[in-house]
This record gives C-alpha cells, sequence and structure tokens, in this order.
C-alpha cells in the first residue's frame, strides 16, 4: 500500500458502524471488542466522515448494513489522533472512496497486545450513538 | 405485597434514552423496600454499577457506586440493563413519582404488578459522594402471572455467565455475526470459556460476557479507562489485558485446575474500582 494512501490528518473523525452489541446500553460506551481487526485481513474497517452531514451518515450505515446482511446498531466516532497515538494508521480502502481501514495492529497471534490496543482505543471513542428511527431515508 | 392502582400518564424512557409517552395503570407500592443489615443483601457489580439486591423476597436494591458522578440518565439505563436480567424490557418503564419514592417500571399489563422504586430525592442528586440506593419490588402475585419466573431466586451467577454464553454462541455460530466477516466462534473456544467460567468460582465479579472475532471475552468493567478483559479462543490458554488509569497489563496464561494468580489480581483491581485505589 502506498503511503500516499494513508489518512495523515490526526483531526480526521474515523467512524465505525456497529452491527453487533458491542456496547454498553448503560453508558452508551463501545466495547474494546468493536475496535478488534478481523483475523483474516487484521485490519479495522472505518469510514471517513468529516464533511457528511449526521443524517447523510446514518444513510451511509444504512447501505453497509444492507451489504452486510446485518441490522445497524450503532456508530462511535474516533479521531484519527488516537489511532496514531496506539501506534496504528489508517489507510484509504474504497470503495466507497471514504472507506478505509484501521492498519498496524500486531500480528493476530499477540492477542493481549491487540487487546490492549483496543481498549485504549476503545476509550479515546465517543459515546455509541444508536440510529434513528428513520435512519433507513435517504437524507434530504 | 400491596400495591395501590393508580391510572397516570407517564414519560417513558427507554434504555436508548429515547422518550415517548403513554398512558398506563401505575402501581405504587404502599411501603417502602427495607433496608436490612449488609450481610443480608447480595452484591454485583453490572456495567460498572453497583447492584444490591435481596432476591428471596422479591426486593431489589440498585445503587450508585460510592463517589460516583455518573448522570442521572446512566444509572437509569444502567437499572434497566441489570433489572432486564429478570423483566422484559418492554415490560419496563420509568415513572417519575412523588418524592422520596419514585417508581421506575411496572408489567403494562392490568394487575401484573412490576414495580420499581428508587429513594432518589433531588437533594441527594446534589450530593455526588453519597451512595444512592435505588429498588425495585415485586407483587406476591407476580410470581403467578409468568412474566418474571425466577424473580424470587434469580439464577446463580455461574449459571447467568453459562446462559450468557450459550445466548452469544447461538448468535456467533453464524459466519459474518458482527457485520465485518467475522468466523463462526470455534466450539473450542465455548469449552475453553466454560473452563474458564468454572474456575473463577463464586467470590469473583460477575464478568460481561461478549464475543469478538475469533474469541470469546470477559470484561470487567468500571469505566472505559479502567477495565479487566479476558479471551478465549481455545482450550488450552487464556489471554488477558487491563487498563487501570495509565497503568496496563497485559499476558497469556495457560488454562489450567485454577484461575492464575494475575488474573484474579486483574479482576478484583477492576472490580475494587478508582475509587478505592484513591483512598
Amino acid at each position: 500500500m502506498e503511503s500516499s494512501q494513508r489518512v495523515t490528518d490526526p483531526a480526521e473523525p474515523l467512524d465505525r458502524f456497529l452491527f453487533d452489541g458491542h456496547y454498553r446500553k448503560s453508558d452508551m460506551t463501545v466495547k474494546w471488542q468493536a475496535l478488534k481487526p478481523q483475523r483474516h485481513d487484521n485490519k479495522t474497517s472505518v469510514y471517513l466522515t468529516n464533511r457528511m452531514s449526521v443524517a447523510a451518515i446514518w444513510a451511509l450505515g444504512a447501505q453497509v448494513a444492507v451489504e452486510r446482511n446485518q441490522p445497524l446498531r450503532g456508530r462511535t466516532r474516533c479521531p484519527n489522533r488516537a489511532v496514531i497515538i496506539v501506534g496504528l494508521f489508517v489507510e484509504l480502502d474504497p470503495p466507497p472512496d471514504n472507506h478505509a481501514c484501521i492498519c498496524g495492529w500486531p500480528p493476530v497471534e499477540d492477542e493481549p497486545s491487540v487487546m490492549e490496543i483496543a481498549q485504549e482505543l476503545a476509550a479515546s471513542c465517543s459515546k455509541v450513538e444508536t440510529p434513528p428511527p428513520d435512519h433507513w431515508r435517504s437524507p434530504e | 405485597m400491596n400495591y395501590l392502582m393508580n391510572s397516570t400518564t407517564v414519560t417513558n424512557v427507554t434504555q436508548r434514552g429515547s422518550v415517548g409517552s403513554g398512558t398506563f395503570h401505575a402501581l405504587s407500592a404502599k411501603r417502602s423496600p427495607i433496608l436490612l443489615p449488609e450481610g443480608s443483601w447480595e452484591h454485583a457489580l453490572f456495567g460498572g454499577l453497583s447492584f444490591k439486591y435481596k432476591p428471596l423476597q422479591g426486593d431489589f436494591l440498585v445503587g450508585h457506586w460510592p463517589g460516583t458522578t455518573r448522570p442521572l440518565n446512566e444509572v437509569i439505563a444502567g437499572f434497566y440493563d441489570f433489572a432486564s436480567q429478570w423483566y422484559p424490557l418492554d415490560l419496563l418503564v420509568w415513572v417519575p413519582h412523588t418524592s422520596p419514592w419514585i417508581l421506575y417500571g411496572w408489567s403494562k399489563e392490568p394487575l401484573q404488578s412490576v414495580s420499581v422504586s428508587v429513594t432518589l430525592s433531588p437533594a441527594s442528586i446534589e450530593e455526588p459522594q453519597k451512595t444512592i440506593w435505588f429498588g425495585w419490588t415485586a407483587s406476591a402475585d407476580a410470581a403467578t402471572t409468568g412474566i418474571q419466573t425466577g424473580i424470587d431466586q434469580p439464577a446463580h451467577p455461574r449459571q447467568r455467565i453459562l446462559d450468557a454464553l450459550d445466548e452469544l454462541m447461538a448468535r456467533g455460530s453464524a459466519a459474518n455475526w458482527d457485520g465485518y466477516g467475522a468466523p463462526p466462534v470455534e466450539p473450542l473456544a465455548k469449552a475453553g470459556a466454560k473452563h474458564f467460567i468454572d474456575l473463577l468460582g463464586a467470590k469473583l465479579p460477575e464478568p460481561e460476557v461478549a464475543l469478538a472475532p475469533g474469541a470469546i471475552t470477559f470484561d470487567w468493567y468500571i469505566n472505559p479507562r479502567w477495565i479487566f478483559s479476558v479471551s478465549v479462543s481455545d482450550d488450552r490458554k487464556v489471554h488477558y489485558a487491563g487498563l487501570f488509569g495509565t497503568d496496563k497489563m497485559s499476558g497469556t496464561v495457560e488454562l489450567t485446575g485454577a484461575l492464575p494468580e494475575i488474573m484474579e489480581l486483574g479482576i478484583r483491581r477492576a472490580a475494587s474500582g478508582v475509587v478505592a485505589e484513591s483512598h
């Protein structure tokens, strides 16, 4: 992957859509498990949402949910800065153009290190927001 | 237990914090939950809140961790999570009531009385250092309604964890259970998780059980920066990671016949909370 595809702006917001119950309803915090990379590629899928309206983000989430055949449960946001601080990085991974992946995780065999980083990352994420009742509608 | 029946318009705050309204038959308890000596109650840590309950008489008390500054709406959401282990969520509604008691929930169906009460007054909201206990009571006839079987004798913590594990395995047995292409959870992971649950015993606090790609996990959680987690992906070893403020710990240990000491330390440190360590 060329470095030009790396997202370098620390302020870039990254949205992670949640399709499993990976958040605590008690305080709406995301669980670290939601950020753990997949074993087959060791990456965590996110979307760059800097210039998107809230309605457009939910519309995107609804579209992703259809593609992934899972109901959308919520979303959390983490600044790229938090990713950089824990020693990871974000690379663009289209399509769509604003899809990206958190990369640079320790090898999957090093589960304790992966957990440790995922805990740190989860602690930097925003409170989870749940979809509005009409989130499946297209943004106006 | 005796209840007074009233009809009232209420505001329904769901666990997600969305607000709606409707008219229900409210049940206001004639008596308040009675606080008995500490030894008569059981304690549980759930979602970062300390719960105190006495299941044998159908009374439950739910409380802030002493010194917590968590907003009331988070406590309410935590209560819903805890109460929903015994009561269907759709039968619980939040009802402001005259001080000092606030009913928090009951069955929407007439005569099926499930009430929840809270000893929270405006003054106590102003005093975050004070331990505030919430509670609910269930009517004597609730056991015959079929709504909340087991209300008088909640499942043993170990059984609750096993039940949660079974529920997760049912969902995690299909590929893409997380929407990101996670493979089905391996049977070996379940075997390892059950072994780990057996090692926890009854004296350690109850964990949150969850799935992660390739693993079954257990969390002892106070807040995002105060958490101890265990990950089990087979029946031979367990991984752990703890975040305690700026302190971290992590590693891998063999799954043997006893809970590794380092894990017990991590669990107890997480459960003791930030407040305990600051004193």
